[in-house]
């Protein structure tokens, strides 16, 4: 059974103004991860990633549709069991939303908080995952000391404090230069590999996928318009258009002779 | 300065009684507008505990009370701070009054400073299952604490202009002592010392409040 199963899922904004359209962010999603996976969700920005990445924790309500965690129905979920299904979903955002008023270690420290974790256990936690980001010097600085891909490592200490199954990463390289990416990536693949962390990937960019996914799902307008391994979907695309998203990757992948996928997607944008 | 020296000992009481009208304005008042702050900032819409009717009420109280000139506000309450307090006049009488009319106005502050925390780290509290009460107490407070450490400085100050119509229902302090002694004696030198207090003692809130902020925002 998947660890991640999503059914006919759909997420709905009422108009913004009156008069206006219901907007889909999510529409008639299906979509299943396994445990172990780095799954990686590709597409524009709008194509409503971040909502549905956000439906997985719950932090989004779905309009309608199923959405199992683990077995559990996460859309019936009360407040309280919402919380408990937190605490093993670890998350990281583009902007690192870290803790301005905590130093490094009480951002680590503060799922564990929540946890209820006793106080001996939490500096022993917090110390042992500061170490495997790499950040043990930096416990007592504040996030405004640390630059870009430190506080992204932070927020991966974080998100892990509570040793979730599940990590979501919402653009989390976006904000940051091409070799800070690469660490963070390679720190994520260590968090799949070696704690066995199922990753769900948000991106737009191409190169994070082909460094870290071994799934992927290309996103259109709310809707899910091709899956499967990483390879498959980028060397035979399906549609036209999203092969144009595939085109960045024509810098990292070599192109092949009677390969179409990065002509194709050239013409298609012209 | 000969009009003044025999008023000294009146000039420390009254500045006594403004310090001790204003800091418990300070404290109810603080406590009071939080709370509404709190309601305000928590009630809009995508937020903590988002509300519309809530928030209207609220939102339309404050607009309602803000705004009325205190010393109007003042003579407006009395059977309500007479009713509370048991006086309508002096110095409980003012601080009653006072420290509400303060509250509407820190509402406002403290809501204005909340909103300058990111969502996002709300959001990052909320997914690691904090609970949306924990998350008020415990981080947005503290995200704030900056920017509400000067929001309160800036009522402090205020509070001390408030109180200075004290006299009008029987309270004493600064404002009281220089108007009775000082205007209306044709005393302009005690006039003056009583505002060189209320000077020294603003210069002091601000200088402590700047520290204060100083040391929660580490710059």
């Amino acid at each position: 059974m998947p660890l991640i199963s999503l059914r006919d899922v759909t997420k709905s904004y009422p108009p913004s103004q009156r008069g206006g359209a219901v907007v889909h962010a999510v529409e008639g999603l299906n979509l299943d991860i396994e445990a172990g996976d780095i799954y990686g969700i590709i597409g524009y920005s709008g194509a409503g990633k971040s909502t549905l990445v956000r439906l997985i924790n719950a932090l989004e309500n779905a309009t309608s549709g199923s959405i199992l965690v683990d077995g559990d129905e996460v859309t019936r979920m009360k407040e309280g069991e919402l919380r408990r299904l937190r605490l093993g979903i670890g998350m990281i955002f583009q902007q690192f939303n870290l803790f301005n008023s905590k130093t490094v270690a009480g951002n680590v420290a503060y799922p564990l908080e929540v946890a209820k974790t006793p106080r001996a256990d939490i500096a022993l936690r917090v110390a042992e995952l500061l170490d495997f980001v790499g950040l043990a010097d930096k416990a007592r600085n504040y996030p405004e000391q640390l630059s870009g891909g430190q506080k992204q490592r932070v927020g991966i200490a974080r998100a892990l404090a509570t040793s979730p199954r599940i990590l979501l990463a919402d653009e989390a390289t976006s904000a940051l230069d091409p070799e800070t990416t690469h660490e963070v990536l390679e720190l994520l693949k260590r968090v799949n590999t070696e704690f066995g962390v199922t990753i769900v990937v948000i991106t737009h960019e191409m190169d994070v996928i082909q460094t870290l996914a071994t799934k992927v799902a290309v996103m259109d307008g709310g809707r899910i318009v091709e899956q499967g391994d990483v390879f498959d979907v980028f060397s035979k695309p399906k549609e036209r258009r999203h092969s144009a998203s595939c085109r960045p990757s024509c810098r990292v992948f070599p192109p092949r002779p009677n390969s179409s996928r990065c002509g194709s997607g050239i013409r298609g944008a012209s | 300065m000969d009009d003044l020296i025999p008023l000294l000992p009146k000039l420390w009481e009254a500045s006594y009684e403004t310090l001790y009208i204003v800091g418990l304005s300070l404290i109810f008042g603080g406590l009071g507008g939080l709370i509404l702050g709190l309601g305000l900032y928590t009630t809009r819409s995508n937020s903590l505990f988002s509300n519309r009717p809530v928030f209207g009420v609220l939102n339309v109280l404050v607009n309602v009370f803000r705004p009325i000139p205190f010393i109007i506000f003042l003579a407006a309450a009395q059977p309500l701070a007479r009713f509370v307090t048991g006086t309508g006049i002096g110095n409980t009488a003012i601080i009653f009054t006072l420290s509400l009319a303060a509250a509407f106005g820190i509402s406002r502050i403290v809501e204005q400073n909340l909103l300058t925390v990111q969502p996002g780290v709300i959001e990052a509290a909320r997914s690691v299952g904090a609970s949306r009460s924990r998350i008020m107490l415990t981080l947005l407070i503290p995200e704030a604490l900056g920017p509400l450490i000067l929001g309160y400085t800036f009522i402090v100050v205020a509070l001390v202009d408030m109180s200075a119509v004290a006299g009008y229902v029987g309270g004493g302090g600064l404002g009281t002592f220089a108007i009775q002694y000082g205007y209306r004696q044709f005393h302009p030198v005690v006039t003056w010392a009583a505002v060189l207090v209320i000077i020294v003692i603003v210069q002091l809130v601000q200088f402590l409040g700047n520290y204060l902020a100083r040391k929660a925002l580490r710059r």
